[in-house]
């Protein structure tokens, strides 16, 4: 071989090589990096498996981020109000976004319908695009969004910095994650096995679905110092997410158009917690609540307020430990009996 | 250094640069100058201890050298205070805390820590020392630096010598060019990320977290054969990488596997798996503590001696002692293999049945593999792994031992000179295809956070 035909053999195989990436990046563009999602793919799988394999509609339904997965106890709830077991579900996913409620609402539509009332929680952190559920790595849906400035301003280290500004120019670097949930997914599929199967086991005693292992209590110096970061990390660089409010408007109107009763609620956090975001997020805040009340005035809000909450009722900066989710179930089954009366 | 990362790529970039600024064969000490800059900047930037301790050895080493080169009467003792130094530094700087908690008990010393590279920095200073002395070449201050501190191979080896590690020349260039570069860069990140993190993550990582003690028998059984598998592509995928990052900044590294899976016996795996380590130990170890007409028992006690002292530079503790011995005794065997079978004519017959040789190649992977769980375990943890293989039931033992044959054989038939005529013989565009499908998979398959490599903690 010629040094000239190998040098063109080269050129073409390069050549190659590049157009097949840039179609692989066009995929992940339009396809793929629309199905990352806040949640694993196997936490959404199990949670599914195990909606499918109840035969009772739920009479309440709950729907939410990590805040509702680990707050609210059906369990707990149907005890005290008698109700048989099934009637209270708590469908909701750690780090699900509006976006991701909707889809499951949507993949469960046909059992979920029957249900009487629906309590979706909201809160202010939820709504901001640029929230960073941690700093090491973010996650395949904060990329999905994020433009080139926000990842510049990216707080991680100068490696994770880069990876994040890489991804902004090659998709299929930036859904790495999503790409690799897929084709495991597809793979599992394939071959027959159903992801998630843990179904039923899915839930706790208390009826909160996927919540792992039990977290050691957090003495009061401990939790104010996470409270202290995970404000900052919650609400960093404010910018309202158009897309969750969208989605949360859509779920809202199929809820209507099912005749379900929905109520919108802001699950309890530690004083400290609120005190920070009145302290140092008391714009971004009144934004928020304006606009929650300018698209859903019409629909009840509850705000429970953390007050009487003591540290072990926090299993960390913002989500109820088991004590803490016992007593809320108190507090959420006296409404809900005031409301069936 | 791990795979992909960013101070390899910007330092690889800063050193091309460099190739392109100064390309002409008078320009070598510019262009040496840059890569020598490039990898103390490098070194800083991973461990400034490690880089100071590299330092000091190596001017230590220039000290002793020059001093043979100037009074060849006191060779001798120069060569003495020169390797004694460098020893003492790697004991002290890697076995402290091992020997610490032997001496006085455990918590002795609470926080050491290890500069970077010092085995591999260690070994090649050492054999600066001795090579200078009994091939008397001519050394710079400047290569010598240059040996020690090679961001490519500083953390884990090739163990270079100044007789392996020189510039590409002008004929070697037309072959190692960018591209070729470029493919054993490519070559390396797929056995490391696609092949080595993917096992580990899916299959060796979740089955150590269950803990032996709760793995089936047949897990245990396996277990063995898949710690050599994920070492041999995490190992040789480093060392492509290094190969392929010392050619793009015009520097050839040399090779440190030739399949060693398809070893005959311990001996022929030695000269196949970690060749320059192999190399070293032969030839500064064992062949000091041997002479011409040694005894047969002095020359195993000598190989079991060598591949002890190898086993424990490898790391600070007694699996690592029992790995090295495991092979030193391995050696031992192959040697009264050989001599009985010198004297047995019978002996001769069935080695030269056909599938011996197949059989021969079993046979070591699974000697070899017997030691890579006592490479990776705790002693105690190792001997519990064998205990519980053990009541593998007869049947699944036979699978097993099938399964690794089949595996084996195909191994030889294909053969790598067999897979690189069908890929010379592959249309351009296909090629293409392939690279972005393999990049595809480096892509996907590295771990988050990413992996390092093995021997980086060596």
């Amino acid at each position: 071989m010629t040094a000239a035909s190998r040098s063109r053999r080269r050129w073409t195989a390069g050549a190659v090589c590049l157009l097949c990436l840039l179609g692989l990046d066009v995929v992940s563009r339009t396809v793929v990096a629309d199905r990352a999602a806040g949640p694993t793919a196997n936490q959404i799988a199990a949670l599914d498996t195990a909606i499918r394999q109840r035969t009772d509609p739920p009479v309440v339904l709950f729907l939410g981020s990590s805040h509702t997965q680990a707050g609210i106890a059906a369990s707990r709830i149907e005890e005290l109000l008698g109700w048989p077991h099934g009637a209270v579900l708590n469908a909701s996913l750690s780090n699900a976004r509006p976006r991701d409620v909707l889809r499951l609402y949507r993949t469960h539509r046909v059992l979920f319908r029957k249900a009487k009332a629906a309590y979706v929680s909201v809160d202010v952190t939820t709504f901001n695009r640029n929230a960073l559920a941690r700093t090491s790595m973010p996650s395949p849906a904060w990329r999905r969004s994020a433009s080139l400035a926000d990842r510049v301003g990216f707080p991680g280290s100068l490696e994770t910095r880069v990876d994040v500004v890489a991804g902004w120019f090659w998709n299929l670097w930036d859904q790495r994650t999503t790409w690799r949930q897929e084709l495991i997914g597809l793979g599992l599929r394939l071959r027959g096995t159903p992801r998630g199967a843990r179904g039923s086991r899915l839930f706790d005693a208390l009826g909160r679905p996927a919540m792992g292992r039990p977290r050691a209590t957090l003495t009061t110096e401990a939790l104010t110092r996470e409270i202290d970061e995970t404000v900052d990390r919650r609400m960093y660089n404010y910018d309202f997410d158009v897309e969750s409010f969208e989605s949360l408007d859509e779920l809202l109107k199929l809820l209507r158009e099912d005749g379900i009763a929905v109520t919108l609620i802001d699950m309890p956090i530690p004083a400290r917690f609120r005190a920070l975001l009145d302290e140092h997020y008391a714009r971004d805040r009144a934004a928020w609540a304006a606009e929650m009340k300018r698209r859903y005035g019409a629909v009840e809000l509850l705000q429970f307020s953390g007050d009487g909450y003591a540290t072990e009722d926090f299993r960390d900066a913002d989500h109820l430990s088991e004590r803490g989710a016992v007593k809320f179930a108190d507090t959420l089954a006296a409404t809900l009996r005031a409301r069936t009366r | 250094m791990s795979p992909l990362s960013l101070d390899l790529l910007l330092g690889c970039a800063l050193v091309w640069l460099a190739t392109r600024v100064w390309p002409g064969p008078d320009q070598l000490p510019a262009r040496r100058a840059a890569v020598l800059v490039v990898s103390v900047a490098m070194l800083a930037w991973w461990q400034p201890l490690g880089l100071v301790v590299t330092l000091a050895l190596t001017a230590v080493t220039w000290a002793a050298i020059a001093g043979i080169r100037a009074t060849p009467a006191r060779a001798g003792t120069y060569t003495t205070l020169g390797v004694t130094t460098v020893v003492g530094a790697l004991v002290v700087a890697k076995y402290t805390p091992w020997l610490s908690t032997m001496l006085l008990g455990e918590g002795a010393v609470r926080s050491w820590i290890v500069p970077l590279g010092i085995s591999f920095s260690a070994f090649r200073l050492i054999g600066a020392i001795l090579d200078a002395r009994a091939l008397k070449t001519a050394i710079s201050a400047g290569e010598l630096f240059l040996l020690a501190l090679f961001f490519p191979t500083f953390r884990s080896g090739p163990i270079e010598s100044f007789r392996s590690f020189r510039p590409i020349t002008a004929a070697e260039g037309v072959q190692r060019d960018v591209a070729w570069a470029f493919g054993r860069i490519l070559v390396g990140l797929c056995r490391k990320v696609i092949l080595a993190d993917t096992l580990f993550t899916a299959v060796i990582g979740p089955w150590e977290t269950e803990g032996i003690a709760h793995l089936r028998p047949v897990q245990c059984l396996v277990l063995p054969f898949l710690y050599g598998l994920y070492v041999y592509w995490d190992f040789a995928g480093y060392t492509d990488v290094a190969i392929g990052t010392g050619a793009l900044l015009g520097y050839r590294v040399s090779e440190n596997f030739d399949r060693p899976y398809l070893s005959r016996n311990v001996s022929d795996f030695w000269r196949r798996w970690h060749i320059t380590l192999s190399e070293w130990i032969r030839l500064r170890l064992f062949m000091k503590m041997v002479g011409r007409r040694s005894p047969t028992w002095q020359l195993n006690a000598a190989t079991v001696a060598s591949m002890g002292l190898c086993g424990l530079w490898h790391g600070a503790g007694w699996n690592f002692l029992a790995w090295g011995l495991w092979h030193g005794f391995g050696l031992v065997g192959v040697q009264l293999f050989g001599e009985a079978q010198r004297r047995s004519e019978g002996l001769r017959r069935v080695v030269n049945l056909p599938g011996a040789t197949l059989a021969s190649i079993v046979l070591t992977f699974v000697y070899v593999s017997i030691g890579w769980a006592m490479f990776f375990l705790p002693l105690g943890s190792a001997v519990e792994l064998f205990a519980r293989a053990a009541r593998t039931s007869p049947p699944m033992m036979v699978a097993v031992a099938a399964a690794v044959t089949v595996c084996l054989a195909l191994y030889e038939a294909l053969g790598t000179g067999r897979l690189a005529r069908v890929w010379q013989a592959t249309p351009a565009v296909a090629r293409g295809a392939v690279y972005a499908l393999l990049l595809f998979g480096i892509v996907l398959g590295r771990a988050e956070p990413a992996e390092n490599f093995i021997y980086f903690a060596f």
